[in-house]
C-alpha cells in the first residue's frame, strides 16, 4: 500500500521504499480489502477525489497506468486521463467573483478533499452536501441581484419579450459560466428552469427567475466540475484526446489564476486559437505576468511545503512567548510575498536556486525580531538576513515553525516532510508496530541526541532518510529562530543525505540549502509538484516526456521555474488526456 | 392566536388519525405565515420569517412520528450518539478501578459523572489493532476500526464508520431521510482544515461525512424546513411552497444535467457521479417527506457568535449538544454525532479554563501540567449533556434510556499519543442492552468489540466488525 505513495516515474524510490519497510518487516495487509486500489482497476478507489496521493499511484484513476505505483516500463509513453475535479472553495469562490462581482459564500462549500498532495473539492454524497450546493448558489445569485440585471442582453424587457430574453441571456451568460458554449439541449434545460419559476406553483417574477437560472447553472455540475468534457466531439490525435480551445482556456486559467479564464481566453478560445502548443504557451506566459498569479503562486507554495495550517496559537512556554497569532500571520506574509516576488513583478527571476538561497525577504517588526535583525520601524519591509544564518524558504519561520512541534524542533517530522515534498520521496509513518515516544526533552540532551534511538536497525531503514534531512535544521528552534545552543550543548546540524544520484554532505542548513538547486531528484520533484498541482492528479511513467521538457526548459533557463512551467503547459500532459475507460468517443 | 404548546396538544390528539394523510394542511400556521408575509416577494421572504413560520406551522403538523411511536408499546426508538474528542484523558485521574461503579468514588476528571455513574461504563485501555499505530491518525479511522490506509499522517478507512453502518438501517425502518446529523466544532487555525484531519465518519474511502461545523446552519438546516430541506410546505402557504418548488426545480435541473454530464465521463469519475446524484436525491426526499414534530423542540440558538472564534467554544458546544438532543427528540435522525475537534485539537485553546489555559494538544504532550482542567470541563459537559437527556420524559424512563451515547477519544492521553490504550465511555443504554455502571477490564481488547455491542443494541446484528480478525464482541458489556 505505502508503495503506492511514490511517484511511479521516480522508479528508484520506490526500489528505495520496498528497502525501507521491508526491513522493518512490515507485514502485507492481512485480509484482500473489497475495492483495494490497485486491486481495483478503472473505477476503483483511486478515481474517487479522497483517493489523494495513496492507492494505484495513478492519483487520478488512470487506468492504464501503474497500479501500485510500481511502474509498468512497458506502457506506452502518454499522457494521463483527466480525472473529474469539483471546484474548491478557493476556486469556487474566484469563479464567482469573477463570474458575477460578488465576494462570495463559497466558503460555506467547506467540503474540500486532497488528491496528489493538494486541494481537490470533496464528494458530494448527502442530502446536506446538495441544500449546500443549492443554498450557496441562491445566495450567490441573491447577492448578485444587480449584476445580474445589468448582464441581461434586453434591457427594455416587455411581457411579450421576456421568453427570447431569458433564452438569450441563457446563452450568452451560460457561456461564461461553463466555461463554453452551451448546447441546444443545455439551453433548453435551463429554460424550462426559467419557465418552470414563472409558472403559478413558484410564481417568481422576471428578475428572480432569471436568478433562478443563475442559481440553476451555479448548481449545475458543468459548472460545479472541472471536466473539460464539453458536449462538443472529442478531438482524437492519435490515441489521445487533444484538449479544446474553450478546455485549454479552463486548464490554463483554473491552473494558473484558480478562477475562469478571462476574456481574453474567452477571445481566444472561440477563434479556436488554442489548440497549438505556441498559442498555449503565449497565453500561459501573458498569465504568468498577471497579477492574477501571485494568488496561484502562494496557493501552490503553502501547500506544496504544506505551510497552510500554521499554528496559531502562541507557545506557552517561556521562550517561546513572543509566538502570537500576529507573528505567525506575519511569518505567512512573508513567505507569500518572498515566492510571488520570486515569480511576478519587477524583481521576478522565477530563479530555482533563489527560492532555496536568497536572503533577501519581507518581514514586519515581529518577525525581523524573531530573525534577530533591528526593526526600524513596523509594517513590512525588505531586509537582508545574516546569510550565514538563512537561505531561503526553507530556513523562513512559517515553514519551520508549521513543521515543529509546540516547543521543540522535531527533526523527524521536518525531515519527513522534506523528503516527501521536496525529494518527492516518501518516508511512510511508522508501521504497524509500537513505536515508543522519543525521548522527553532534558537539560544537556540535544534534540538531536533525543532521536539516537532511530540508529537501531528496525528504525535505521526509514529515519537515514528523514533525519538527517531534519538535522539539518536544527539550528532552528521550533518558533524559526536561529539558535547555536540547544539545551547547553553546541548545535550539530551537520550530515549526509545518501541519495540515489549520490551522496550530499552538508555542515548545516544553509549549507545544504545552497546544494539542494542543484540535486537533480529536487529538479525533478519540483516539476512533478507542479504537475499534481496543475492537474490534481499523480504523474506516471506516460509524463515523463512532458516531465523532461519542462525539466529541461529549467536547466536551460539556468533554473528559472516560469521557463519549467511554461514548457509544461504547452507539453502534451497539459494539452492532452487518454481517453477515460468507457469513455465514449462519438 | 394559540400558542404553540398549545397548538402542539391539540395536533397531538389528532395525530394518530391523521398520520395517514399525506398533505397536511396547518391552517394556523399558514393564517400566521400569511399575515407575516405580506407584499414581500416570495424570493425576498427574510428567513427569520420563514422560520417562524415553519416553526408554528410545523406544530399544526399531524405527524408527530416520535408520539406516535412511544405511545405502541415495544417500538421505543433506539438512538446513538458519538461524541468524539481527541488528546486521551489523563488516566491517572480519569480512569476508575475496574468493577463496579457504585462502590468508589469517581477521579477528578471523570468526578463530573459521579451523579450519573449508575449509567455511565468506562472501557479504558483498548487496542485498536487495525491501526496499529499511535498518534492522530487514529482519529480518522477508530469508528471503522477496519482496513485503511496512510494519509499524510491519518488512517483512512476502506469500510464504512459505525455511523454508515447502523445509521441507513435506523433511519430506513423510521422512514425518516437523514441518517444522521454530524455536527464539528472547528475554531479556526491549527492544523483545522487539513484533510483528512477534520473527518470521523466515513462511507467508504472516498467518501468522508463532512460534519456541519456552522452551528448556526445546521440549525436553520434542521428548524428551518424549507430553508435547508426537510418537511413538506404547508399546502396552501405561498411563500414556502413556493420556495420549496423553487429547489425542487433546481434538483430536477441538476439531476438532468448529472446524467447529461454522466454519458460523457468515463467510468473512473462516475462513481463520484453517481454520489453526486444521491445527494441530490437524497435532498429531494427530504424535501418531499412529511416531516416530524420539531415545534416542541424547535430551539433558538440565539444572536450567531462567531463560530471559528476561540472564546466561543463553550457555547457552541452547549449549542451543539442542544440540537443534538433536540434533533433526536423530534426524530430528525437516529444518529447524531459531533466532532469536539480535528485530530489534534491544537486550535482549541482552553482559555476559558483558567487553570488549562493552553492549547488541548499543547497542554496534552507535557505531562504534569494542567490538561487534567480541560478534561474536566470537558467531563462536566459530558454531564451536562446526560442531564439534557435525562430531561427529556419518555414512556417508562426518559430519552436518556433509549439513548446510547458514545464519548470516545482516539488516543490515550495527550503525552503518550497511545492509540493502544483508547479510552472510551458510554452513557445511557438502549432497551437495557448494556450492563452499565461498571469499569470493564477492557486492557488490550480491541475497540471492534465495542462497535458490534453497539451495533447490536441497535438492532443491527453485524457477524464481527471492522476486521473480521478481532471484529467480535467484547466480554462484560451486555446486560
Amino acid at each position: 500500500m505505502r508503495r503506492g505513495r511514490v511517484c511511479a516515474l521516480l522508479l528508484f524510490s520506490v526500489v528505495w521504499l520496498g528497502a525501507c519497510s521491508g526491513s522493518i518487516g512490515e507485514p502485507e495487509p492481512e485480509e484482500e480489502i473489497p475495492g483495494e486500489p490497485g486491486a481495483a482497476p478503472a473505477g476503483g478507489p483511486a478515481s474517487g477525489p479522497g483517493a489523494s496521493p495513496a492507492p494505484g499511484g495513478g492519483g487520478g484513476g488512470q487506468p492504464q497506468g501503474p497500479g501500485g505505483g510500481g511502474g509498468n516500463p512497458s506502457a506506452p509513453p502518454q499522457p494521463g486521463v483527466a480525472p473529474l475535479r469539483r471546484l474548491t472553495v478557493h476556486e469556487y469562490s474566484n469563479t464567482v467573483r469573477d463570474l458575477l462581482g460578488t465576494a462570495a459564500a463559497g466558503k460555506s462549500l467547506s467540503i474540500d478533499s486532497d488528491r496528489a498532495g493538494f486541494t481537490i473539492g470533496g464528494p458530494l454524497s448527502t442530502a446536506t452536501d446538495a441544500s449546500r450546493v443549492i443554498d450557496t448558489a441562491d445566495q450567490v445569485a441573491a447577492a448578485a441581484s444587480a449584476k445580474i440585471a445589468a448582464l441581461l442582453p434586453c434591457p427594455n424587457v416587455t411581457a411579450a419579450t421576456e421568453g427570447a430574453c431569458a433564452r438569450e441571456f441563457i446563452e450568452k451568460f451560460g457561456r461564461r459560466a461553463f466555461r463554453r458554449p452551451l448546447d441546444g439541449g443545455e439551453v433548453d434545460d435551463l429554460f424550462a428552469v426559467y419557465n418552470h419559476h414563472r409558472e403559478p406553483a413558484i410564481g417568481y417574477g422576471f428578475p428572480e427567475a432569471i436568478r433562478a437560472v443563475v442559481s440553476a447553472m451555479l448548481s449545475s455540475p458543468f459548472f460545479l466540475y472541472r471536466a473539460e468534457l464539453g458536449p462538443g466531439k472529442p478531438i482524437v490525435d492519435g490515441k489521445f484526446v487533444r484538449f479544446n480551445s474553450h478546455e485549454v482556456a479552463s486548464r490554463l486559467s483554473y491552473a494558473l489564476w484558480a478562477t475562469m479564464p478571462d476574456d481574453t481566453l474567452f477571445t481566444e478560445a472561440d477563434g479556436n486559437r488554442l489548440s497549438t502548443p505556441d498559442q498555449i504557451e503565449a497565453q500561459a506566459r501573458r498569465m504568468m505576468k498577471d497579477e492574477r498569479f501571485r494568488e496561484t503562486i502562494h496557493d501552490f507554495h503553502l501547500q506544496w511545503l504544506e505551510i497552510e495550517g500554521l499554528p496559531t496559537e502562541p507557545a506557552k512556554d517561556a521562550k517561546f512567548k513572543d509566538h502570537t497569532p500576529e507573528l505567525v500571520q506575519a511569518m505567512l506574509a512573508e513567505t507569500k510575498t518572498f515566492v510571488a516576488n520570486l515569480f511576478v513583478g519587477p524583481q521576478a527571476t522565477g530563479s530555482l536556486e533563489q527560492l532555496f538561497t536568497s536572503t533577501k525577504t519581507t518581514v514586519d517588526s515581529s518577525l525581523a525580531k524573531l530573525y534577530g535583525v533591528t526593526a526600524a520601524a513596523p509594517g513590512p519591509r525588505e531586509i537582508t538576513l545574516d546569510p550565514k544564518q538563512r537561505a531561503g524558504i526553507l530556513t523562513q519561520a512559517s515553514f519551520l515553525s508549521m513543521h515543529a512541534d509546540t516547543g521543540e524542533s522535531h527533526p523527524v517530522r521536518r525531515g519527513a516532510m522534506l523528503m516527501r515534498r521536496v525529494f518527492c520521496i516518501d518516508v511512510p509513518p511508522p508501521p504497524n508496530m509500537e513505536v515508543g515516544e522519543a525521548k522527553a526533552p532534558a537539560p544537556g540532551l540535544t534534540t538531536r541526541e533525543r532521536y539516537a534511538e532511530h540508529a537501531k536497525q528496525e528504525c535505521a531503514s526509514c529515519h537515514r532518510l528523514t533525519d538527517p534531512m531534519g538535522f539539518s535544521l536544527e539550528h532552528y528552534d521550533a518558533t524559526g529562530a536561529y539558535r547555536t545552543q540547544d539545551q547547553g550543548q553546541m548545535v550539530d546540524a551537520s550530515g549526509k543525505l545518501d541519495l540515489p544520484s549520490g551522496a550530499v554532505s552538508f555542515a548545516d542548513g544553509v549549507e545544504l540549502a545552497k546544494k539542494l538547486p542543484q540535486i537533480p531528484e529536487v529538479q525533478e520533484c519540483l516539476t512533478a509538484q507542479w504537475l499534481r498541482y496543475s492537474l490534481r492528479r499523480n504523474e506516471f511513467e506516460g509524463d515523463k516526456a512532458s516531465l523532461t521538457a519542462a525539466r529541461a526548459a529549467l536547466t536551460r533557463s539556468s533554473g528559472d521555474m516560469r521557463e519549467m512551467l511554461a514548457a509544461f503547459f504547452k507539453s502534451q500532459a497539459f494539452t492532452h488526456r487518454a481517453p477515460a475507460t468507457g469513455e465514449v468517443l462519438r | 392566536m394559540k400558542s404553540t404548546k398549545e397548538i402542539g396538544k391539540s395536533v397531538m390528539k389528532a395525530s394518530r388519525t391523521l398520520l395517514t394523510t399525506t398533505s397536511p394542511s396547518p391552517a394556523t400556521a399558514i393564517r400566521t405565515l400569511r399575515a407575516r408575509s405580506t407584499s414581500k416577494t416570495n424570493w425576498e421572504l427574510a428567513r427569520r420569517d420563514l422560520l417562524k413560520g415553519l416553526g408554528v406551522g410545523m406544530a399544526c403538523m399531524p405527524i408527530l412520528r416520535a408520539s406516535e411511536l412511544w405511545a405502541a408499546p415495544g417500538t421505543t426508538p433506539k438512538r446513538l450518539m458519538i461524541v468524539m474528542c481527541t488528546n486521551g484523558w489523563r488516566q491517572a485521574l480519569w480512569k476508575p478501578q475496574t468493577g463496579a461503579l457504585d462502590k468508589q468514588t469517581l477521579p477528578e476528571i471523570s468526578a463530573p459523572l459521579e451523579p450519573h455513574k449508575a449509567n455511565v461504563m468506562f472501557l479504558p485501555d483498548m487496542s485498536q489493532p487495525a491501526y496499529g499505530g499511535g498518534g492522530h491518525g487514529s482519529y480518522v479511522s477508530c469508528l471503522a476500526s477496519g482496513p485503511n490506509d496512510n494519509l499524510r499522517e491519518y488512517r483512512v478507512p476502506f469500510a464504512p464508520t459505525i455511523d454508515q453502518i447502523v445509521g441507513p438501517k435506523l433511519a430506513m425502518d423510521a422512514g425518516l431521510s437523514r441518517i444522521q446529523l454530524p455536527l464539528g466544532l472547528q475554531i479556526e487555525g491549527g492544523n483545522a482544515g487539513i484533510f483528512p484531519s477534520t473527518r470521523m465518519c466515513w462511507k467508504d474511502r472516498n467518501t468522508p461525512i463532512t460534519p456541519e461545523e456552522d452551528i448556526y446552519k445546521a440549525y436553520a438546516d434542521v428548524f428551518g424546513g424549507a430553508k435547508a430541506g426537510g418537511g413538506a410546505a404547508p399546502a396552501d402557504n405561498g411563500a414556502v411552497k413556493s420556495l420549496v418548488a423553487h429547489k425542487k426545480s433546481l434538483l430536477d435541473y441538476v439531476g438532468k444535467s448529472l446524467e447529461r454530464f454522466k454519458s460523457r465521463v468515463g467510468n473512473e469519475d462516475k462513481e463520484q457521479i453517481e454520489s453526486h446524484f444521491h445527494s441530490i436525491r437524497d435532498f429531494e426526499k427530504q424535501l418531499s417527506m412529511p416531516r416530524a414534530d420539531v415545534s416542541s423542540c424547535s430551539l433558538d440558538p440565539g444572536m450567531p457568535l462567531d463560530p471559528k472564534a476561540a472564546g466561543n467554544y463553550p457555547t457552541l458546544m452547549k449549542l451543539s449538544f442542544d440540537l443534538m438532543v433536540a434533533a433526536l427528540k423530534c426524530d430528525v435522525t437516529r444518529i447524531t454525532t459531533l466532532a469536539c475537534a480535528d485530530a489534534s485539537g491544537s486550535n482549541i485553546s482552553f482559555k476559558w479554563v483558567p487553570a488549562a489555559n493552553r492549547g488541548w494538544h499543547s497542554m496534552g504532550h507535557s505531562p504534569g501540567n494542567n490538561k487534567q482542567h480541560g478534561d474536566k470541563w470537558l467531563h462536566e459537559q459530558f454531564a451536562g449533556l446526560i442531564e439534557r437527556l435525562k430531561a427529556v420524559p419518555e414512556p417508562g424512563g426518559t430519552m436518556f434510556d433509549n439513548t446510547i451515547v458514545l464519548l470516545a477519544n482516539h488516543m490515550e492521553e495527550g503525552h503518550t499519543h497511545n492509540s493502544q490504550k483508547t479510552p472510551w465511555m458510554l452513557a445511557g443504554n438502549v432497551g437495557n442492552y448494556f450492563k452499565m455502571g461498571q469499569c470493564v477490564a477492557s486492557a488490550g481488547k480491541p475497540v471492534n468489540g465495542v462497535l458490534w455491542h453497539l451495533c447490536h443494541s441497535l438492532g443491527v446484528p453485524v457477524q464481527t466488525f471492522g476486521t473480521p480478525a478481532f471484529g467480535g464482541p467484547m466480554d462484560g458489556l451486555a446486560a
